[in-house]
């Protein structure tokens, strides 16, 4: 970091990737702006790609020419890297740990567009422009742009930035984190936030450890500080609902004790556990340490939203 | 429009010394202290100088006569250059103000402006404009062909305060083209008029044109010469001044002068300056309130763009010539008397619309707008009124930027919705002579306070304001004024008698024809008297098709024509028009004997409790639909009455279209006055409703949704060339992100169900009121009145009621 | 480091989980190395023994005498469980208290160094070899052992632990064919092979299954729904189908589960790939999908089962306890031969050393022209894609 004031337009951070039209992220329809690097390591992560902070090679077979190519066999393309299988030179395939190294500027090379960086990094401006577009449909449905991960809090200055520009632009913002970062980058980022959706993923924190990689003291003392200090956010609790990790009673009333004296809590969410991240396992070489997590089953998640819409004084009329 | 986008720029010769300018903010708070300690005051040069040459014009054809009175006073008036880089100014001093008896003499005679003359000179003229014009006004002359066209006095309708007529008084209207002046200079334009004058065919038709024409050359010439003097005054001070700095500033001040509005503007400062000095003559010629600026910022775009490429200026110094025109276009003014004052609360409609169309439905909005709220967050004046064109494609940069200044409390800019405004030009214009594209429409832009139409081409006659409350309550006593203890409106029966509501209703309606009868009769009178004995040239030349056909613009020389006819108490009748039904008709809670006793006694001693009826009975604002329809049935009745009067149209043709504005200015106050009590609950004396939707104060308590749903239901924002609604705010309500979201998305609701138009005051309540106790800490609190903003402690105190007694609308919060 | 006597100081270490027979390779390693008067140690749990020797009351390298070491088939490996062998990408938090990954393979050098180790055995499969490629282009002295169940590593005709698995596969057809019969269903049992088929095929073939489906050949459900038609004809009404963890299914009955269009975006392989093959990715998925696939067009019942996770633990065969004891052996010979950086090749009749750059990015897939079709086809075992 400079010392020298910059534009904020001018910040930098790395993106994974801007998805329009997203409607679970934050009020309204949204458009969600993904940024690469994550600081744990869960073990059902359901987005492989966005774990590291630096850019990192995808590649899609769809788009490979094979033989006929074989750029990537070669120089300046690491050697090993990619390589045929015998009886079968249609597709290249790629020995991810060989490949990793690989940067934008080889993966350029790719004529085909079948070798992509996972990540690049704007500028606060390109980001806005592209969030900026949607203008008219958050008017409409109270929508606005939330940061989501990866973790938005490795990269305090870029969202805080990219928060501060989307209220410039009478934007709305949410940020979606896990909250664990020094309390020193959420006071930087939270106040440019409308809406904070943040997991809590265990409240039992050797477990969380177990799963997360760090136990969650101080994601709890975050968040206690974060509704104290900024009562006019709207905050939404959430957890990623994984049966054998905290699909439990014990967990849930947690949450719900945890949060209940703050007032700025306006909801809490589930979100069932899905399998979506696989193929991305694959392509970028990662070991995908949770092999075989069910998805909870309709009557947990309905036990679950019985509760949670207890805690919150709606009732329902059961059918 | 068209013609001065495909334009190229006028060079920019490397030698022109006037494009840079340095930035000096104590000089603009310098100038706004000027502004804020010097007093309004007459300025009887104008009538000095028409004394002196007046008679000599006798003779000549009229229009020629009020071009060469014009020229003199160019050429004869006395010029000073202050602090300010933009010069010119309407009177020989800081906000000094001319007269104008050519339209009535009746407050001078009031006010006895010939004994209260300080010089001997100044006496001597005011006794000779007193006698000359008291022959010659244009108010007499019209009573007196009113009279004997239709056989009764209209005086009785005005001082009962029926109608608040508009031929006392100049009337200024329209978007001139001052565009055109710095895109192509005058030299060109008498060019081609010169051409047009010497290709007529000398034939009777032609001979009004070959005087428009004449005209028009002595008017050009004039203004140029206006240029001239200051440029040379500006030589002579250069010439006596120590300081270089000072020196150089004067020279590039008559550098800028002798350059325009002869010559293309060759930058951004050439350019405003060129605005101001045509502005000011078009006041000069017939000062007025609602010489709006169209699309300013959008028309010196170019001008900014070029010179930020050429390194000559940045934003900062965009943002201080905007300054320096703003206190200009402040320091203008006008007086007819206290009862005008009353009206207007002096306000001048230099409306600046920002944001709109382009020609290709585009987001219009320009850097130079962003730089015209800066410029106004800087100022906090009360001109020139702002106006937010918002459209669906505006970008939220724009709106938070506009959201900050509405927060200041200011009240600006208004909100007013793209599409309605398309469309009522569509509406008004397509089957007019000229036809409309719609690349014009997409232009469509803010004239006066809050109406609409096509910038540059349009006439702009003014006819008056209809008070509904008047209607109401001469409906109710059988067209007898109980204040005036006088027979005013037709005899349409005693409500005592009807049988039912309707009976009540289609005697609103007969009063109500009379009243717009009355109205319009003598207005087209009176335009017909203007477009004789008043012609406007300057006007004329900047109003597109006056050039082309010859003619003045009040002889039908415009391309379009709107009317102003501000229509007031809307909500007024239709709040009390429902407490009848309701309280009388419908629940048969108390007679209508009972009613008229309580109104009589202003709802005072026992009939504090029919007050209370009255009050509590269904009122607009609630969203309550019987209550909606009733409004909008009101709002109708309205409308037909006015095209009713002698089959439509305007006093040129039947066929050129015409629709009445609603909104107040300040005039709901007035009116309140010569009101009495109304069936709402309004008493005796106190203000009418203000806007044409906003809620009687106190009774929208339903929350901001009710009220601008109710709003979007209760008139047809299309047919109509205004509506207006005020709102207040809680002071903090712009403070939050919530509290931003929240407004924008009631403005964005109103405006998806075709509301027109809405404003915001976000002022505290007990700042008023302290205001109201000390008025001296509070020189320069600005705040929203209708239409526009004014400084607080100038407005009456009946206004000043009003604006703290509007209902607080608020949202929920946590 | 090695000294003028020759006498080397030699680590061992194991990537992934259990295979049945790493404790022979251990055992064969030692013993060769012992012979030599050299020294071996163990590297616990991948490379974390070497580089959070902290977190080890033993230190986490532990010294492998051959006099007390014990061929104890039972005991899961003797080098731990960890599958972290990745030391370029080592999971830590940091000093904000983020976890990361960061590249500790200098660290992991200077290890060595400093504990005088003058090369390191690596038990691994596809990826490892990759890994201890890398690691040896900075200057490692490797020697990697095979492992892999599935018998897919290029350049070694057998691995050890295939056999065992193999062995254990055929047991469990047995008893999926009895189970099939008795109920008069069709079974459809998933067997381990991503890549390769050699576990489908050959236990296959052993307990004459009706169909077998493999990574290598893409297959029509609907040739094989004729194939088990024409072979139920008459009296039989049941059937076996083995299908391979990868194999390629042309038109399963339904498709996995939508993925959203993010996901899509970002990851090619969530859907079909180009050849609108499907292509699954979760143990189990397959045998479902394609039980699913049969029943939609065979009115016989069919039903899913998996053996995936059962051949991972269990006591080597006598096969592969052999095997691993003669790698173990291998490898130090390669070390005495002054080889390094090769993979120890059992091609029989002989043991050979193959350069790592030669084994990696090679995957061990039946051959087109295979004996094995041959023998399925001369069976009446369906396992191509062709008309039956």
């Amino acid at each position: 970091m400079t010392d020298k004031p910059k534009n904020i337009l001018d910040i930098t951070g790395t993106v994974l990737n801007i998805q329009r039209y997203c409607s679970h992220d934050g009020p309204g329809t949204r458009t969600t702006v993904f940024v690469k690097g994550c600081s744990l390591r869960c073990k059902w992560c359901g987005n492989p790609e966005s774990i590291r902070m630096k850019p990192e090679v995808s590649y899609d077979p769809n788009k490979c020419d094979g033989k006929k190519c074989s750029i990537c066999l070669k120089a300046p393309f690491p050697e090993g890297g990619f390589y045929f299988v015998e009886g079968d030179d249609s597709k290249v395939k790629v020995n991810w740990t060989l490949a990793a190294g690989i940067n934008q500027e080889i993966v350029s090379l790719c004529p085909t567009g079948a070798l992509e960086m996972f990540g690049k990094t704007m500028t606060v401006g390109e980001v806005m422009d592209e969030v900026e577009k949607d203008t008219s449909i958050y008017r409409n449905t109270g929508g606005g742009m939330t940061i989501s991960g990866g973790e938005v809090m490795l990269q305090p200055d870029f969202a805080a930035a990219l928060l501060q520009e989307a209220h410039n632009r009478g934007i709305n913002t949410a940020i979606e984190t896990a909250s664990n970062a020094p309390w020193s980058f959420l006071e930087k980022v939270l106040p440019h936030v409308d809406t904070m959706l943040h997991d809590i993923k265990l409240m039992n924190s050797e477990r969380h450890k177990k799963w997360t990689g760090v136990s969650n003291e101080r994601i709890l003392a975050n968040l206690k500080k974060a509704y104290e200090t900024f009562p006019d956010t709207d905050f939404i609790a959430r957890t990623p609902l994984i049966p054998g990790v905290n699909a439990d009673d014990e967990h849930m009333l947690g949450v719900l004790e945890f949060i209940k004296p703050h007032k700025n809590v306006i909801d809490y969410e589930l979100l069932p556990y899905h399998r979506f991240g696989l193929g991305k396992y694959d392509s970028l070489g990662v070991i995908y340490e949770l092999d075989d997590y069910k998805t909870p089953s309709d009557e947990v998640v309905k036990r679950f939203q019985t509760m949670i819409d207890k805690a919150f004084g709606r009732e329902l009329t059961t059918e | 429009m068209e013609k001065e986008e495909k334009k190229p720029l006028a060079k920019q010769g490397k030698e022109i010394t006037t494009g840079k300018v340095m930035v000096d903010d104590a000089r603009i708070d310098l100038l706004k202290e000027q502004f804020l300690s010097t007093p309004q005051a007459i300025d009887n040069e104008r009538i000095r100088i028409m004394a002196e040459v007046y008679e000599d014009t006798a003779g000549y054809q009229q229009i020629l006569r009020r071009a060469k009175f014009f020229e003199q006073v160019i050429e004869k008036k006395k010029l000073y250059i202050d602090e300010n880089i933009i010069v010119g100014s309407m009177a020989s001093t800081v906000n000094g103000i001319y007269t104008y008896p050519e339209w009535n003499v009746q407050w001078m005679k009031e006010e006895n402006t010939v004994g209260n003359s300080k010089t001997e000179e100044d006496r001597k003229a005011n006794k000779w404009a007193l006698e000359y014009w008291d022959k010659w006004a244009l108010r007499p002359r019209a009573d007196e062909i009113f009279i004997k066209k239709y056989g009764y006095d209209p005086d009785p309708v005005y001082q009962a305060g029926l109608v608040a007529e508009f031929m006392s008084w100049p009337g200024g209207g329209g978007n001139l083209n001052y565009p055109r002046v710095y895109n192509e200079g005058l030299a060109s334009m008498m060019a081609e008029v010169k051409e047009r004058q010497m290709a007529l065919d000398m034939r009777l038709p032609n001979a009004s044109k070959f005087y428009f024409y004449e005209a028009s050359l002595i008017t050009m010439q004039a203004v140029i010469r206006l240029a001239h003097r200051y440029a040379e005054l500006a030589r002579e001070l250069a010439a006596k001044e120590k300081s270089e700095a000072r020196k150089a500033e004067l020279l590039a001040i008559a550098e800028t002068c002798e350059w325009v509005p002869e010559h293309p503007a060759r930058n951004l400062r050439e350019a405003i300056q060129c605005h101001f000095l045509c502005h000011i003559c078009a006041e000069i010629e017939q000062v007025g309130c609602g010489y709006s600026e169209a699309y300013l910022g959008q028309n010196l775009e170019p001008y900014y763009k070029r010179d930020l490429e050429a390194g000559l200026i940045g934003p900062e110094e965009a943002i201080y010539l905007m300054k320096l025109l703003f206190i200009k276009l402040n320091e203008i003014g006008y007086y007819y008397g206290a009862k005008v004052a009353l009206q207007n609360s002096a306000d001048l409609g230099q409306s600046i619309s920002l944001g709109g169309y382009t020609i290709d439905g585009e987001d219009a909005t320009a850097a130079m707008d962003f730089h015209i709220l800066d410029a106004a967050n800087y100022l906090h004046l009360p001109q020139p009124p702002l106006t937010c064109v918002y459209t669906e494609k505006m970008s939220g940069k724009f709106l938070e930027k506009v959201l900050d200044l509405i927060g200041t409390g200011i009240g600006m800019p208004q909100f007013v919705n793209g599409n309605v405004m398309m469309l009522r030009a569509m509406n008004l214009f397509a089957d007019s002579e000229k036809g409309l594209t719609l690349e014009k429409a997409r232009r469509t832009c803010i004239g006066a306070c809050v109406g609409s139409y096509i910038p540059y081409e349009t006439g702009h006659p003014v006819e008056g304001q209809p008070n509904l409350g008047k209607v109401l309550e001469l409906t109710l006593n059988d067209g007898f004024d109980p204040r005036l203890k006088k027979q005013i409106g037709p005899k349409t029966g005693d409500p005592g008698k009807f049988t039912d509501f309707e009976q009540l209703y289609a005697a609103f309606e007969k009063q109500l024809q009379f009243c717009e009868d009355t109205l319009r009769r003598e207005a087209w009178i009176a335009s017909i008297l203007c477009a004789e004995y008043l012609p406007v040239t300057w006007r004329s030349l900047l109003t597109g098709g006056c050039i082309e056909k010859g003619t003045e613009v009040w002889n039908g020389g415009a391309n379009y024509y709107t009317v102003a006819q501000i229509v007031v108490g809307g909500i007024d009748a239709s709040n009390g028009l429902m407490a009848v039904k309701k309280l009388v008709y419908d629940d048969k809670k108390i007679s209508m004997a009972e009613l008229k006793k309580a109104l009589t006694a202003n709802f005072e001693g026992e009939y504090e409790k029919i007050g209370k009826m009255c009050y509590e009975a269904p009122k607009h604002g609630n969203d309550i639909p019987e209550m909606n329809r009733f409004t909008r049935r009101v709002y109708n009745s309205i409308y037909q009455a006015f095209q009713n009067v002698e089959g439509g149209g305007n006093y040129i043709s039947k066929d050129i279209k015409s629709a009445p504005d609603a909104y107040t200015k300040s005039i709901h106050n007035l009116m309140g006055m010569v009101t009495g009590a109304l069936p709402t609950g309004k008493k005796a004396g106190v203000a009418l409703t203000d806007g044409s939707l906003s809620a009687m104060p106190g009774t929208d308590v339903n929350g901001p949704t009710a009220l601008v749903m109710s709003a979007a239901k209760s008139q047809d924002s299309i047919k109509y060339t205004a509506t207006h609604m005020n709102m207040k705010l809680p002071p903090d309500q712009l403070k939050s992100r919530k509290g931003r979201e929240n407004v924008l998305n009631l403005v964005k609701t109103y405006f998806d169900n075709e509301g027109y138009h809405i404003q915001f005051n976000v002022l505290d309540t007990n700042i008023l009121r302290d205001a109201q106790k000390h008025p001296e800490k509070y020189r320069d609190l600005v705040v929203r009145v209708a239409g526009f903003s004014a400084f607080f402690t100038k407005l009456h105190v009946g206004v000043q009621n009003e604006v703290i007694e509007r209902t607080l609308q608020s949202f929920e919060h946590r | 480091m090695s000294t003028d006597t020759g006498q080397k100081r030699v680590a061992i270490m194991v990537g992934a989980g259990y295979i049945p027979g790493i404790n022979a390779v251990v055992a064969g390693a030692s013993l060769a190395a012992g012979k030599l008067g050299w020294e071996l140690l163990g590297i616990l749990d991948g490379f974390e023994g070497l580089l959070h020797p902290e977190k080890y009351p033993n230190g986490g390298l532990i010294p492998i005498d051959p006099q007390k070491f014990n061929i104890d088939p039972n005991t899961g490996s003797v080098l731990g469980q960890s599958s972290r062998i990745d030391p370029f990408n080592v999971r830590t938090i940091n000093e904000l208290g983020m976890v990361e990954e960061v590249d500790m393979s200098d660290e992991l050098l200077t290890r060595l160094k400093a504990e005088n180790i003058d090369a390191v055995i690596s038990i691994v499969g596809g990826r490892g070899l990759s890994i201890l490629y890398q690691l040896h282009k900075k200057g490692l002295n490797a020697v990697c052992v095979p492992r892999s169940i599935e018998n897919d590593i290029a350049s070694t005709s057998v691995a050890f632990g295939f056999n065992t698995a193999l062995t254990f596969t055929i047991e469990m057809l047995d008893r999926a064919r009895l189970a099939a019969k008795a109920a008069q269903k069709i079974a459809v049992v998933e067997v381990l092979g991503e890549e390769a088929g050699w576990i489908a095929l050959q236990a296959g073939i052993a307990v004459a299954a009706d169909a077998v489906l493999i990574p290598e050949i893409p297959v029509d459900l609907q040739h094989v729904v004729t194939h088990l038609k024409n072979k139920m004809s008459g009296k039989k009404s049941w059937g076996l189908v083995v299908v391979a963890q990868g194999a390629k299914i042309i038109n399963p009955g339904k498709t996995e589960e939508k993925v959203s269009t993010l996901k899509a975006s970002l990851s090619p392989l969530a859907t079909s790939d180009s050849n609108s093959e499907f292509v699954i990715h979760k143990s189990g998925q397959v045998a479902q999908a394609v039980a699913e696939g049969l029943q939609l067009r065979i009115a016989e019942e069919t039903f899913p089962m998996v053996i995936g996770p059962w051949v991972r633990g269990g006591t080597p065969s006598a096969v592969d306890r052999q095997l691993g004891v003669a790698y173990g052996a291998g490898a130090i010979q390669a070390l005495e031969a002054g080889r390094n950086g090769v993979m120890v090749a059992f091609v029989p009749p002989d043991v050979k050393f193959v350069p790592l750059a030669e084994a990696i990015n090679k995957v061990r897939t039946i051959p087109t022209g295979s004996m094995f079709f041959q023998v399925a086809d001369s069976l009446g075992i369906y396992v191509g894609n062709k008309e039956a």
